[in-house]
């Protein structure tokens, strides 16, 4: 495991769920409530199947990049998938936030797939520290943009006189 | 072999994820939408605004009262091209039925007929 993107990662998903509960407490943005749900469990899923995957990565070592990048690759596409049906279900119109949501899971894919190129194709390894630090900006920035948004939205009221 | 038809399949997912999220786009709300056609407009927006400084500048005469004749009319033509280019990335069947005097519906028959 890579120490600094567990705790970057872990930070911003606590990010998130406090600006998915200061959205939900308040009943506004239903958009934003829908592509934080979202991501939420998008990442969830992701650390819960991480040594899953390490561990058939390890079983299957002529597949293991196949595996590895394919699963990442379609987590994030399932993700980009449930935002626009649960817009669409819940006939809600995107937000802001929503299309950074899923650009940045867009991101996470061609980084994943440059990462492929890379390691299973051109077997160079040059892309190993870009794949690791880019990864980890895309899972890291979702986090304070919520909250940047959540400000800027001004859904956190004030209770009582201010002066 | 198998590591080709794999990068394909995960380009393929790409190109759809891609096109959802630019289908997302589309249904994006009213504010979006303006901001979006602003910043696509804003070389034309510039020069509207340097040349109405440029009139501005300009002594009194017949040349000035032509010109901001004139910087007036491409004004109004420049607020309604902007009208409309928000009208028509609106969503079809979203909370917005009219725009800047626009039915969206009368815009959708536009675009089919384009």
């Amino acid at each position: 495991m890579w120490e600094p993107g567990v705790i970057f990662g872990g930070l911003s998903a606590i990010c998130v769920a406090i600006a998915l509960l200061v959205y939900i407490r308040f009943g506004a943005g239903r958009s934003e409530i829908l592509c934080l749900a979202c991501w939420l469990s998008a990442r969830t899923i992701s650390q819960i199947a991480q040594p899953f995957v390490y561990q058939a990565c390890l079983e299957y070592r002529d597949f293991s990049y196949i595996i590895w990048y394919s699963t990442w690759c379609l987590i994030d596409f399932a993700a980009i998938i449930c935002i626009f049906l649960l817009h669409k279900l819940q006939r809600v119109e995107p937000s802001k936030l929503a299309l950074f949501v899923s650009m940045s899971f867009l991101m996470s894919i061609a980084v994943q797939i440059a990462g492929y190129v890379d390691r299973s194709i051109l077997e160079t390894k040059a892309l190993d520290d870009l794949y690791r630090f880019v990864i980890l900006s895309v899972n890291f920035v979702v986090g304070p943009a919520a909250l940047i948004e959540l400000y800027k939205a001004g859904q956190i009221r004030r209770k009582g006189i201010v002066r | 072999m198998i590591e080709f038809v794999f990068l394909v399949f995960l380009l393929f997912l790409l190109c759809v994820g891609v096109l959802i999220h630019k289908t997302l786009s589309k249904c994006a709300d009213v504010n979006y939408q303006e901001e979006q056609v602003a910043a696509s407009f804003s070389a034309r927006s510039h020069r509207l605004i340097s040349e109405g400084i440029r009139i501005d500048q300009m002594n009194y005469s017949f040349e000035k009262h032509q010109a901001y004749e004139n910087w007036a009319s491409k004004l109004y033509e420049y607020m309604d091209d902007y009208e409309q280019e928000v009208a028509k990335n609106l969503p079809k069947h979203g909370k917005t039925i009219a725009y800047g005097g626009i039915r969206l519906a009368k815009v959708e028959a536009l675009k089919e007929t384009n």
